[in-house]
Formats: C-alpha cells, structure tokens, sequence
C-alpha cells in the first residue's frame, strides 16, 4: 500500500507540465535559421542551396526565401562545409576533415556517402575540384602540402607532394581549379586543372596587398577589395591578370564561360536609408545588355559584403542574392525590388534581455486606483467610476473595430492583461541588436551597431536593463557593453541609440541593484586598472554612498583564477580574496551565479515533525565548475562553491573520472549541474541544496560579512538518460509556483523535470517521514516521459541558450530558446492554477445558468397557479 | 582466497580501459539501417530524420539515404550511443563499442548497469518503437461521465428513494410481489418512509407560507 502511495506520489510529479494537442502552436513558436551563407548553388530549375558559417546545409524558395530543407552538420571544424557542387539535379558537399556526401536537391535526402581517406593534417584543408565529381584535396603547410586528387563515387585516389615553403602565414582563398594565396609580396596559384598540378608564383598586384581582402567569384575570377575599391583578376595556371579596376565594394559573376558578366556593388546611402548600386562588366567584350540599378535596402539592415548572382545574363532583370555584414540574406530583382529577406543574424545570438511592454493608459489608471491609499473616499470613487468608464469604452472599441494591427506598431506596443507579451531584445555576433515580440516572434526592430562584430569574447557582452518600462515620463534604457564599445538604447523601440567608446579596458560590468532619482539603475564598470566606473557619470555619488555595501568578483578563464575585491571611498577596487585553481591544473569551465530577478518564497521546508529546516539563502553564492586531467582517473570535476564578498569556500565536490560538458543551474538554495562519467558513460546530474539548519541566524537579511554558520549541504547524484545542451531554471513572478528544470537535448527536444525528482534529500528507503513530506524515494535513473517535451515535434538543434521569464501570472513561465531554432513557450510548472482552463466550457455553464432561470420562473408561475387553485378550494 | 578473487575483475576492468583510450591511430565508422513503418501514414518523417552518435567530445551526425542505411564516420575508438532523431517514431537508443582493432559491438543501452552486455546485431537495425506520444489526451464529454459522478449521483440517488421507493409501495401489486419474496428484512424501507413523512410534512410547511401571504 505504502509502494502504492509513493507510485502515485512519483507519477503525479512526473506529470505535471505537458499539453494538450490543440494547444499545439496556440502559445509557442519556432523558427528555423541557417546561418550566414558563405557558399551558394543555385540553378533555374533548383531550390536555391546554400552552406553556411554554421554549418548548415539549406536549401531556400527562389521566389520568398521559406526554407524548404535544412541539414545540420557537426559544430566546429568537424562540420565545417568546404565546398559546394551542382552535378545533375544533385548537391556535391566535402564537410569536416574527409566527408563527400551527395544529396538530393528538392528534397534534401542523403544519396550517397564517402568518407575519403585522407592522412590527417596539422595545415589548413581546402578542396577545389576539376570537374563535377573530380576532387583535389590540398593539405597546406609548409614547407611541403600536399594534393589528393579522387573522384565521387570511385576508389581511384592519387597523392602528389607539392613545395610550399610560402604555406606558412599566407592567407588563401579556394577557387574552383585554382587556389589563391597571398603572401607578403607574392600572389601563388595553385592550379589543378590540367592532369599535373602547379605553382605559379607573381609578384603581387598593388591592389590585392595585404587589407585587401580576397574572393573567389567563380571559374577563374577573384576579387580583391577595400577602402572601396574593387579589383577583379584572373588567376590561370599561366599566371594572374587584372580583368577590372575600379570602385566598388563587392562582385559577383554570372554566366557560363565566355559569355560572363560581373555585377559590381557598391554600397550606398540615401540620405538614412542603405542601398546598393549594381553595374555590370560584360567579360567577352561585346556591348554590355545587362541592366544595372540601384536598390534601397532596410533601414534595418548594414552595408552588404557579398553577393551571388542566381539567373543567366540573358534575362531581364537578374536576381542577385546578397548578404549583409550583419548576416541578413536579401534576395533582390534588378530593376524591381527586394524580393525578400532573412534576419539569419538570430542564428548567433549572444545575450538576450526580455523586457515588460509599456503599460496602456487603462492600465495605469488602475494601478492608479488601488496606488493612491491616502486619498480621500469621494476622489477615490471619482477616480474609481474614470478608470472603469475609459475600461468599457476600450471594451466597446475593441468589439467595434479589433485593435491585434497596431501590435505591429512599436510605438503602440502595450502589456496584455497577464503581462505574457514581451519584447526579446538580442544581441547577435553579427554586430545587431533586435528586438522579437514574444508573442509572434516578428522582428519589431533591428540596428546595426558599427563596432560591435565581432565580440572579444562570446561570454563577455553585457546586456542589462537601466530602467524598465514602469517609470514614465522617462523612457526605458538598455544597456550593452561589448570591450570597449558601450551602448544605450531603448528596448522597446531600438532608438535612442547611443555609442561611446569607453577610454579603460572594462573587465566586469554590472547593473547597481539601486536606482538613482531618475529611477535609473547605474552599470558599474570595472576596469583592468582595478577602478570602478559608473555609467552614467552623474550616478557617480550613488555609487559612491554605497561603496560599502559593493564588491565585485573576476573570473580568467586562461589562468583559471577568480578574483573577488571590495570598494573603497574612491571607487577603487581593494582585492580581497584570490582562489587560484590554473596553479593546480584545473580548468575553470562554468561560473554560475544566482539570477539578480529570482524571488524565493519560502524561507524553510516543513519537515514531518512540523519543524522547519531553514535554508541557506547567500545571494552571494557562485557555483565554480573545473576539472583537471588525472594520472589515475583520466578527468575529475569539482564544483566550488564561493562566497563571493568574502572569498569564503563554503563547500567543494570532487568527482572523479568525470569530465565536462558541464551544465548548471543555480536557484534559491539548491544547484544542478551535469557532467559525464566516463567510467559509466553516461550523463550525470549532482544536485546540492544547502540549509543553514533548524535556527535562523538572521531572519530578516542576509549578511556574507557577519560570518554566517557553515550550512548543512544534501548532495545527490542521478543519471540523465541522454545528453544535454543547455539548462535552465523556471522562474515565475512570486516564486511560489514548484521550479522545474528545462534541458535541451542533443536530440532537439526541450525537456521539463521537476526539481523535486532531484531533491537530494529523496530517501534511499522510503519511511513515513519522508512520505509526509512528499518525497518520492530514490530511483538513481531520472524518467523523461515523451509528455513532458514542450517543443513536441519541432526539433531544435544547435541549442546555445535557454532564457526564462516570469510572466504576471504566477503559474506561468516564458521560455525562449536560441540557437539554430528560435523557440518560444509558456510553460506551466503547477499547472494553470490561477486560470481557468483552455477547455473551460464557458457554453455549457451559460446553458446551466439559463436553464436554471428558465425553470425558477417556470415552476415559479405553476406554484402560483397551484396557490390560487388552493386558495379555491 | 576471497580478496585474491576479487581483484581479477579490477584487474580485467583496467586493461578494458586501456583497450577503448583513444590513443591508437584510425578511425572508425558505424553503420546501419533505419527500418520504416509498414503502411506509414505519413512517411515525411524519414526525409528529416537524423542519427545522433554520442559519447565522444562532440556528437556526430549520420543522415539515411533513401533506402534507410546510414553511416557515421570519424569516430575514435569508444563507446558510443546511437539514436534517431525525427519528430515522429520513437526509437530504442543502441550502444556500440568500437575497440582498439575497430571491432564493433551493439549493445542495448544499460545505464544503471554499464558494464551489463545485451547483444544487438552489428550492423544496426533500428526500428521504430511507435509515436511519439508529446500530447495528453483531452477528456471527452460523455453522458456516463456526468450520471455517474458523485455529485450527480448524490442528487439522484435521494429523488428515487423519495420519489420511486414510496410509489412502489403504495402499488398493491408490487406490494404483494414484495411480500411473497422472502427477502430478510432491511429498515431501508422504514427510512424512506420516515423521510417522505419528513419531507412531505415539510412540503406542507412551505406550502402553507405564500397561501397565508396571497390571502
């Protein structure tokens, strides 16, 4: 009966989050990115093929560039698609060291695969081909590379020796037959056309010198540009001839041989508005017909560094696909338009912010109604009529004429009643803040910033916001501090965008948890010099009456050393505490501190006896992951785990043959991270809480300083059944509702596990108390039900982050997952407790209601008649 | 004797370790096939599926042809699980050994156990377990739902003892069917009684206010 008992206890826990199929798609969705493109193919009768820097092979709509395939490779050099080849209605990809795979072209199926056997190489790979399925791998390095020709499909493979003494340093770009490489004075072309391979060596042309950057555009044809000028040459085996010189920022070549055109962009500017302006240079000296143009872009969009044109020259008006610097993909007709464009910056987000919109004037007026305790009762009932006057006229507005077309509005942007509706903002490698409506996941605004692509490092963006939406008259502010560049901006409508060049070299940056008069929260920046700065200046006293209550912590990955310092009157750091892990061989691979939003609702846990164990609540706490090689046990991993005001170690794991990835969440009083054991092969999650014990030493705050007592720490560990991305927390507004843990799956599902089925303290054998206290015994193997993945069957790959966020209603968390995918849901960790169901059958309690009117006045009327024929008698 | 016996398995695991570290040169390819549902209803699946290997630093990916068969390559000498992705069939995860050699061994994945060794065939055949179920069922509006759950049948049951039971009663044929069945005697009829007196008095109460009111 008890085994029962605690069955049902367990499935109750497992299945709580889950959805029904007719919600499918009404709360979440999901877009599918491919990355920058870096190769294209394109035939009439063909989709458009193209492979990306995210090594992605994709295949788009000629006509409004909708993704009709997409195969993702492995990340990194391992994926890394190196060329691309068109041979009869089939696609040719050489991907990661040896890969030759051919696919079929409408449907992106795999025909056939080869894996070359090709020595491994410490030089750089670059593959050229001498005809549709002959390939010539160069292995480059100095001083002597070497070349394997093969062919697709046919075991034939021949090595020659090539010298290359020059290898060493010099930047080269891969033609078709031909490999240009450049170095110092010297132009080499490597050519593979004719049976025997060879070298030719020229003097440099002045154009192609060093910042000049080099192109391949097709057969034989280079490009070499910069400062706005374009150089166009020939590189044969015989040697390198300039075919054009002149401005431009950038060519693109169409036609078979002996009838090509070159287009040649440049960038322009109409007034605020990019665009672009194409001529065209007919190469077989004839006059040329092509038409050239000029065609405004987006405000939305940066300058263009490439193009590719898609259609034969003999038609009317060209199709020329360019790409941006800020990664978006625009399609254009000559002479007609943009045809379309894909914001593929999102497939590289860096930091993401979600923002609250802008409250509506009705919704001000009743926080305006309840705000104001002090008023007296007459003016509070006037107030009270106003605002539920201007609710009903809204009501009746929107039943007159429906108001969802100005949500495309950022300046009409306002909250919905739960607050579920938000602004993303994103940062992006590609050098590009954007704003996504949570709620459609349209792009409601984008700005190239100059400056900022690429990041120093992918981790050291700072993204915060000032001051939210709820302090009007003043506008929100965003803050981004990327190296040296720093910028501010409203989020809700990407203006007011402002960037400054810091003078110091910032290494920490954070958001003051108090705001000034002007209800702005000042970034304090810490500079290698060990000073502190605060943007904007003017909160410099603010900071200054709060020296005391500031410390930072710093973490070099390189040296794996965390550093933490206290701040003096003079906003000079003071170093306080040093722990030093790179002297003991140990890698720092994750440093995870509490989210600054979260909110803990409960100080303690009831126990059986009624009595409560407190816990540890230091929001100073920092979860440090490292590992280190082992002579004896290969990897170990320990977690520390630090105070970071006073350096204090409060507890450290050792695991031993284990090794990173590793992935963490920290919440409240209690830490998950995984890592893989490689003894058992398989993913392990630790789980810690921590409790300061039966008495609290400090009921009302927390205080790293005034030495609080060592907590009691439960530790745990289960296995994971397969392997994870990404993780992360739920957070909800009060912080009542049960956490759950969302992990992203090398499978491409989101998956939710409730954090009580990793409760350390789950008991080994179950016994009363722990049944009391509602938990579950100890199962070493965690379940993940197919129910519990929310993104059901959209497949997310790639996965770099998962961000959750509270919405107004506390049941409910937003969740928005980037990577290659864009994902966004709600989910639900105890169930929609404060709303009514979605199948909530509103009719059938109206037809009760009726009914039951309906037959009090019935019987109403016979029980009169009734006491009149009584009255009779 | 006893501890002398009980080192041989160290002893046999640690030359197992050094039989997988990945030193030896040469890498490895693990093959198989994809099965497809007989009679699919909606064979899109097979176009966007994918095989992940994982195990290594990095996870591999291996994509059918047509035909289902799949190849993965590059991979070092370790233990890999190989599963299928698409948004469809479930599959059951395998897990191959690849040795110092390149021999190769499927194995049913045991994480609890690991070293527990339950013999797949090599090269893989992975077939589809069934769909994937992602969705709960929503409930149905059925009429039994609504007789029979306790409020409704709280309701229910009072009306036909107040109502059914005394007219059954007053029937002189089923009063004498009743009496000719020598059934032990419950005081379930008794109560009903007393509660239609009790009722039908109360009745009588309420229908005595509003005369008194209307005259």
């Amino acid at each position: 009966m008890v085994v029962l008992k605690y069955l049902v206890c367990l499935y109750l826990m497992i299945q709580v989050q889950a959805l029904y199929e007719d919600q499918a798609g009404k709360f979440d969705w999901h877009q599918q990115l491919m990355g920058r493109p870096q190769l294209v193919l394109s035939s009439e009768s063909q989709p458009l093929v193209v492979a990306t820097e995210q090594n992605v092979l994709a295949a788009l709509n000629h006509q409004t560039g909708a993704l009709l395939w997409r195969r993702v490779l492995e990340r990194g050099a391992a994926g890394q698609l190196r060329l691309l080849l068109n041979s009869d209605g089939e696609v040719v990809t050489f991907s990661g060291p040896n890969l030759v795979r051919v696919w079929s072209a409408p449907t992106g199926q795999l025909v056939s695969e080869t894996a070359l056997d090709l020595p491994e190489t410490t030089g750089q790979t670059f593959v050229l081909s001498s005809g549709a399925r002959e390939l010539a791998v160069v292995h480059l390095s100095s001083p002597r590379s070497e070349l394997h020709r093969m062919s697709v499909g046919s075991d034939q493979h021949t090595t020659e020796s090539l010298d290359t003494p020059w290898a060493d340093g010099a930047s080269c770009v891969s033609g078709r037959e031909t490999l240009l490489c450049r170095h110092s004075s010297q132009l080499y072309v490597l050519s593979v056309g004719s049976a025997r391979s060879e070298i030719t060596a020229v003097p440099l042309p002045p154009a192609a010198a060093a910042p000049a950057q080099l192109r391949h555009l097709g057969s034989d044809l280079y490009s070499a540009t910069g400062a706005g000028r374009l150089t166009v040459l020939r590189a044969a085996a015989g040697g390198v001839t300039t075919v054009r010189e002149g401005a431009g920022d950038m060519a693109c070549l169409s036609g078979p041989d002996g009838r090509q055109t070159i287009y040649v962009g440049n960038n322009k500017q109409d007034k605020v508005v990019p665009a672009v302006q194409f001529e065209s240079v007919s190469l077989s000296g004839g006059p040329t017909s092509a038409p050239t143009g000029r065609l405004q872009l987006s405000t939305r969009h940066g300058p263009v560094d490439a193009c590719h044109v898609l259609t034969a020259p003999g038609s009317a008006a060209p199709r020329i696909l360019l790409v941006g610097s800020d990664d978006a993909v625009t399609m254009i007709q000559l002479g007609d338009g943009v045809l379309w464009t894909r914001e593929e910056s999102l497939a590289s987000i860096l930091a993401v912010e979600v923002v609250d919109l802008p409250m509506s004037a009705n919704q001000v007026s009743i926080e305006e109604e309840f705000g104001d305790q002090a008023a007296d009762p007459i003016s509070a009932l006037l107030l009270r009529m106003s605002s539920q006057w201007g609710q009903l006229a809204a009501l009746a507005a929107g039943v007159v004429r429906p108001t969802r077309d100005r949500a495309a509005d950022v300046n009409h942007l306002t909250r919905d009643s739960f607050n579920t509706h938000k602004m993303v903002v994103l940062v992006t490698a590609a050098g590009k803040v954007l704003g996504v409506h949570s709620e459609t996941g349209s792009v409601l605004w984008a700005v190239p910033v100059a400056g900022l692509s690429p990041p120093p490092a992918a981790d050291s963006v700072v993204l915060g916001l000032q001051r939210g939406t709820a302090h009007f008259p003043h506008p929100p502010v965003a803050v981004l501090l990327s190296g040296r560049l720093l910028v501010t901006f409203n989020p809700i409508t990407g203006g007011d965008l402002q960037a400054h060049q810091l003078p110091y070299e910032p290494t920490q940056a954070s958001l003051l948890p108090h705001a000034d008069n002007t209800h702005l929260k000042p970034l304090l920046i810490l500079d290698s010099a060990g000073a502190v700065h605060v943007w904007p200046e003017s909160a410099e006293s603010l900071a200054k009456s709060l020296h005391s209550k500031l410390f930072f912590y710093t973490v070099d990955v390189k040296s794996s050393t965390a550093q933490g310092s206290a701040v003096n009157q003079a906003l000079e750091t003071v170093p306080s505490w040093r722990l030093d892990l790179g002297s003991q061989g140990q890698t720092i691979r994750r440093v995870l501190a509490k989210s600054p939003h979260e909110r803990v609702h409960s100080q303690g846990r009831v126990l059986a006896d009624r009595s409560v164990l407190y816990k540890y609540s230091n929001p100073n706490l920092v979860l440090v992951l490292a590992d280190a090689p082992d002579p004896v046990h290969k990897h170990s991993t320990t977690a520390y785990l630090v105070d970071a005001v006073t350096g204090h170690l409060i507890y450290s794991h050792v695991q031993r043959r284990v090794r990173c990835p590793c992935h963490a969440v920290h919440s409240e009083n209690w830490l998950v991270y995984s890592v893989y054991n490689e003894k058992a092969r398989r993913t392990e999650l630790t789980s810690i809480e921590l409790f300061e014990g039966k008495v609290q030493a400090n009921a009302s705050a927390f205080s790293s300083l005034e030495a609080p007592p060592q907590p009691m720490v439960e530790k745990q560990t289960f296995i994971f059944p397969t392997q994870i991305e990404a993780m992360r927390e739920t957070i909800t507004e009060k912080g009542i509702t049960t956490k759950f843990i969302m992990f992203a799956l090398t499978s491409g599902s989101l998956v939710t596990l409730n954090r009580a089925l990793l409760d350390p303290r789950r008991p080994l054998t179950p016994g009363r108390a722990s049944m009391e206290e509602g938990l579950p015994p100890y199962t070493p193997e965690l379940p993940l039900p197919t129910v519990n993945v929310v993104n059901y069957n959209r497949t997310l790959q790639h996965v770099s982050g998962i961000v959750s966020s509270p919405s107004g209603l506390e049941s409910t968390c937003l969740v928005f997952v980037h990577g290659l995918d864009l994902y966004h849901t709600r989910v639900f960790p105890s169930n929609m407790f404060d709303q009514l169901k979605d199948d909530f059958d509103s009719t059938f309690i109206v037809l009760v209601l009726v009914g039951l009117i309906a037959a009090s006045a019935v019987t109403r009327r016979l029980s009169q008649r009734r006491a009149l024929q009584l009255a009779w008698k | 004797m006893w501890p002398v016996w009980g080192l041989v398995p160290v002893l046999l695991a640690a030359f197992c370790v050094a039989d997988t570290d990945p030193q030896a040169p040469g890498l490895y390819q693990i093959e198989g096939r994809l099965m497809k549902m007989e009679r699919d209803p909606d064979p899109e699946w097979f176009r966007v599926a994918f095989i992940t290997v994982t195990g290594g630093a990095e996870t591999h990916y291996g994509f059918p042809t047509a035909d289902g068969s799949f190849v993965v390559s590059n991979l070092a000498p370790g233990s890999y699980v190989v599963d299928v992705t698409n948004p469809r069939y479930q599959f059951e995860p395998v897990r191959v050994d690849i040795n110092s050699k390149g021999k190769l061994r499927a194995r049913r994945v045991n994480h609890i156990v690991p070293s527990e060794v339950t013999q797949l065939p090599y090269p893989l055949k992975l077939r589809p377990l069934g769909q994937y179920q992602f969705f709960l069922k929503r409930e149905q509006w059925r009429i039994t739902d609504i007789l029979f759950s306790p409020m409704v049948m709280m309701m229910i049951l009072p009306v036909v003892l107040i109502l059914v039971l005394p007219k059954m009663m007053n029937d002189p044929e089923t009063r004498k069917e009743m009496e000719q069945i020598s059934m032990p005697k419950y005081d379930m009829p008794e109560l009903s009684e007393m509660m239609t007196s009790f009722f039908g008095s109360g009745d009588k109460k309420k229908g005595a206010k509003p005369k008194k009111k209307q005259t």
